[in-house]
């Protein structure tokens, strides 16, 4: 089992690298898939399968072929020309060396307790939770669902006002 | 852990095959000069012209957004659906007001003409 955890952790990362450093989008879409497929396994050796499957089924299945399809429906050669960020890619250097830096110092200041969990990750246990101590958090949930229902239909809004 | 192990035997198979596939294939090919030509997409011998990525309209792109959403809904009924039993009356409640917010969503869509194909 540390073997499986250590092989898929490794390819997670690989995925994770691929996707920063392949500048093919297509490419690095798949680099994201196989980063989606190790974390799902991941989450079958926490015992967590139903996060796991729906893990692989969600994101890599459907998120990742929308990514697929939006990299199809761009103009790429655009894309490439401006792909300078300048004080904005600087930005985004510098908050993610610092997001990195304090999340290691969570990390080295506590102690992570050895875990044997119970199967939490079950349907029933996560139903169980979800529909009683975090009830307040999945009512939320659907709000931000909602905000992206509006966010994809504002897409179109826009487009018919340059239409007329 | 055991339940997946017909998954690790599927996965140990599918590296094999493909890999095998690969390595049979690069010795097997017989190593011809390569022609810029081979790499063209074929058009019954006519020239192609123009390119594949032409502008594809974003109603594709909301549509799988749309779908996207939903699907993500549609997740969140499986747990709940194995512990209905236990909650009975109020997990329905629960649930009701989960879609009913998503289902507003829905509706504004809909008036926004989502769905529609102009």
């Amino acid at each position: 089992m540390t073997t499986l955890f250590w092989l898929f952790g490794v390819l997670a990362i690989v995925g994770a690298l691929g996707v920063l450093f392949q500048t093919h989008p297509v490419r690095g879409a798949l680099f994201l898939l196989l980063n989606f497929l190790a974390i799902g396994v991941l989450y079958l050796l926490a015992r967590a399968p139903f996060v796991g499957f729906v893990q692989i089924l969600v994101y890599a299945g459907a998120i990742v072929v929308l990514f697929l399809v939006a990299i199809m429906v761009m103009d790429l050669r655009r894309l490439e020309s401006d792909f300078d960020l300048g004080l904005m890619g600087f930005l985004t250097f510098v908050l993610g060396v610092a997001f990195f830096v304090i999340v290691a110092l969570v990390l080295l200041k506590n102690q992570i307790p050895e875990v044997s969990p119970p199967p939490t990750g079950t349907p029933e246990a996560l139903g169980e939770w979800l529909f009683g101590q975090y009830l307040v958090p999945f009512e939320l949930a659907s709000i931000l669902l909602l905000v992206a229902i509006v966010g994809a239909i504002v897409l179109i809004r826009r487009r018919r006002q340059d239409v007329s | 852990m055991t339940a997946y192990l017909s998954l690790l035997v599927v996965f140990v198979l599918a590296v094999l095959l493909i890999g095998g596939i690969l390595v049979l294939s690069h010795l097997l090919n017989p190593q011809r000069s390569t022609n810029p030509a081979k790499g063209e997409a074929y058009e019954c011998g006519i020239i192609p012209k123009g390119d594949a990525r032409a502008p594809v309209s974003i109603r594709f792109f909301v549509m799988a957004l749309l779908f996207l959403i939903f699907d993500i809904e549609v997740v969140f009924l499986f747990p709940w659906a194995v512990v209905y039993h236990k909650l009975m009356l109020l997990g329905w409640i629960e649930m009701v007001i989960f879609l009913g917010i998503l289902l507003v969503g829905y509706f504004y869509a809909w008036g926004q003409g989502a769905f529609d194909w102009k």
